[in-house]
């Protein structure tokens, strides 16, 4: 269960070029309501890195979530060991990298100063062990993609409080996860989701992660390239031969990505919606100093559907649970303000 | 002596605006003449989750034929009829894929579209060809399969 130490190991060695992520997201399981927290070392290739704290506050009845970033210069070393994980600080929030983690600090949002102060635990369960979307140490770790990601605790339980948007909200063991990426720059389009999908009678735990990007390789665009890894009680299907666009079908409409998959564990098919769902644009450098824009949303519906190579068909809904991020190079009208 | 041998297929289907994958895998006992009773699992989620099916396979002049019963998710009596036509023109394409409807009481088509057995089945298929005596390794999964949904059937006051 404990993740391989290079899963949540600083890539930022201080060398210009780069940019990494830590975040943390946690939905409310009662209603749509959901937390986003990222630590981000952007190493611009001209000038000082800097860390910068986001956070994100989804409220199903407000149209726009509260959202906010901080950044400030980087001093080295950016993460230390500490008894209890790695512990990572930017601006003003702190993240504590481990099975037992936390997430504690204050971000300036366009709602006032959000505090946050949560602490997560990792239960047992296969759903929970830790996740490569990307199928091999190669493209975990070398050069190609030039961006990575990974999810040491695809299912974590949050618990604690968030002052945002002039209310104390109670988090009583939120489901969430916590992920971790990395690279030269970010990918030049992509959308990326992951929903957990608790057990339910004799339903077990079931979780999804995926996504569709398309990256740049020797200044040339790769056509649209898919992974997605479902796992649902003791069994896992991975979806993840990138290179077989033959039996993968991606489409990002809107604030909608779908997505269809085949492979040696079965057939998937996939719905990410945040169509009409509160979502924030944020505004990703990249280290060449271009602009990438992500919409970001934590309340989209979901349907999983998955026909085994070996069993029984089986179908997961979510209808806010759903994190879905699309990222684009070009601004999008409807938000005027980013992030 | 009786044979037996144990299937599965499995596809998506049109329904309800969208699609929906149903799968299953059945034991069939030969009976008499041309037909085979059959029992297994089936799951067509949404309309069904995994769950217990029987019915009958007919081996008419020039096809295949499957009718099965089971019980929706929300307790509705619904049927999956399927049909292969075998060619000698296209032996595989037309003893791997057949078309299926899934019916609810009142005849109403609930989803349609094809089912298809997995050519890396077909060891498994063939090695579950054995007297209702005996039975293969695919019988036996079949079967604790069968009693794990009867559990799960059990425990929730279903059964």
């Amino acid at each position: 269960m404990r993740p391989a130490p290079d899963m949540q190991a600083l890539r930022y060695g201080g060398r210009p070029g780069h940019v990494e992520s830590y975040f943390v997201r946690a939905n409310d399981p009662e209603a749509p309501r959901a937390i986003w927290l990222k630590a981000t070392i952007y190493a611009p290739e001209r000038g000082p890195a800097e860390v910068e704290s986001w956070l994100v506050w989804f409220d199903g009845d407000k149209p726009r979530p509260a959202a906010g970033r901080e950044s400030t210069v980087a001093t080295l070393p950016i993460a230390e060991q500490t008894a209890g994980g790695t512990r990572l600080t930017a601006a003003r929030l702190t993240f504590v990298l481990s099975r037992e983690g936390a997430a504690l600090g204050i971000v300036h949002t366009s709602s006032g100063e959000a505090r946050v102060d949560l602490r997560w635990t990792t239960p047992e369960s296969p759903v929970a062990a830790p996740l490569s979307l990307l199928p091999r140490a190669l493209l975990g770790e070398g050069p190609f993609p030039r961006s990575k990601l990974v999810t040491p605790f695809p299912s974590v339980r949050l618990s604690g409080f968030i002052d945002v948007a002039g209310q104390r909200v109670d988090v009583r063991q939120w489901p969430g996860m916590q992920g971790h990426n990395w690279g030269r720059e970010h990918a030049f389009e992509y959308a990326w989701g992951q929903c957990l999908f608790p057990a339910s009678g004799a339903e077990p735990e079931a979780m999804v992660e995926g996504f569709s990007a398309r990256v740049r390789v020797l200044d040339k665009l790769t056509p649209r390239v898919s992974c997605l890894v479902v796992r649902r009680g003791p069994r896992s299907f991975r979806f993840d031969r990138l290179i077989d666009l033959w039996r993968q079908c991606a489409s990002i409409d809107g604030d909608r990505w779908h997505l269809r998959m085949a492979g040696r564990d079965g057939d998937a098919r996939l719905d990410m919606d945040a169509t009409g769902r509160p979502i924030a644009c944020l505004g990703y450098r990249n280290p060449d100093a271009h602009v990438s824009y992500c919409m970001n949303s934590k309340l989209a519906r979901v349907r999983l559907q998955v026909q085994p190579a070996r069993g029984a068909a089986f179908e997961c809904t979510s209808e806010h649970g759903g994190a879905l991020e699309i990222l684009r190079r070009t601004p999008d009208p409807r938000f005027p303000e980013v992030v | 002596m009786t044979l037996s041998f144990v299937e599965a297929m499995r596809g998506w289907l049109q329904g309800a605006g969208s699609e929906l994958p149903v799968s299953f895998e059945l034991r069939a006992i030969h009976r008499s003449g041309r037909r085979f009773d059959v029992q297994g699992v089936l799951a067509a989620p949404p309309l069904a989750q995994e769950t217990m099916t029987r019915g009958t396979l007919d081996l008419g002049p020039g096809e295949l034929t499957y009718h099965l019963t089971f019980d929706a998710r929300d307790g509705r009596r619904l049927t999956l009829d399927a049909v292969k036509h075998p060619s000698l023109r296209a032996p595989h394409r037309s003893m791997t894929r057949m078309h299926t409807e899934i019916r609810d009481a009142e005849g109403a088509v609930l989803a349609s579209g094809e089912m298809r057995f997995a050519t890396r089945d077909l060891p498994r298929f063939l090695s579950s060809w054995v007297p209702q005596l005996f039975g293969s390794k695919a019988h036996r999964e079949l079967d604790t399969r069968r009693r794990q949904i009867e559990r799960r059937l059990l425990s929730d006051g279903a059964l």
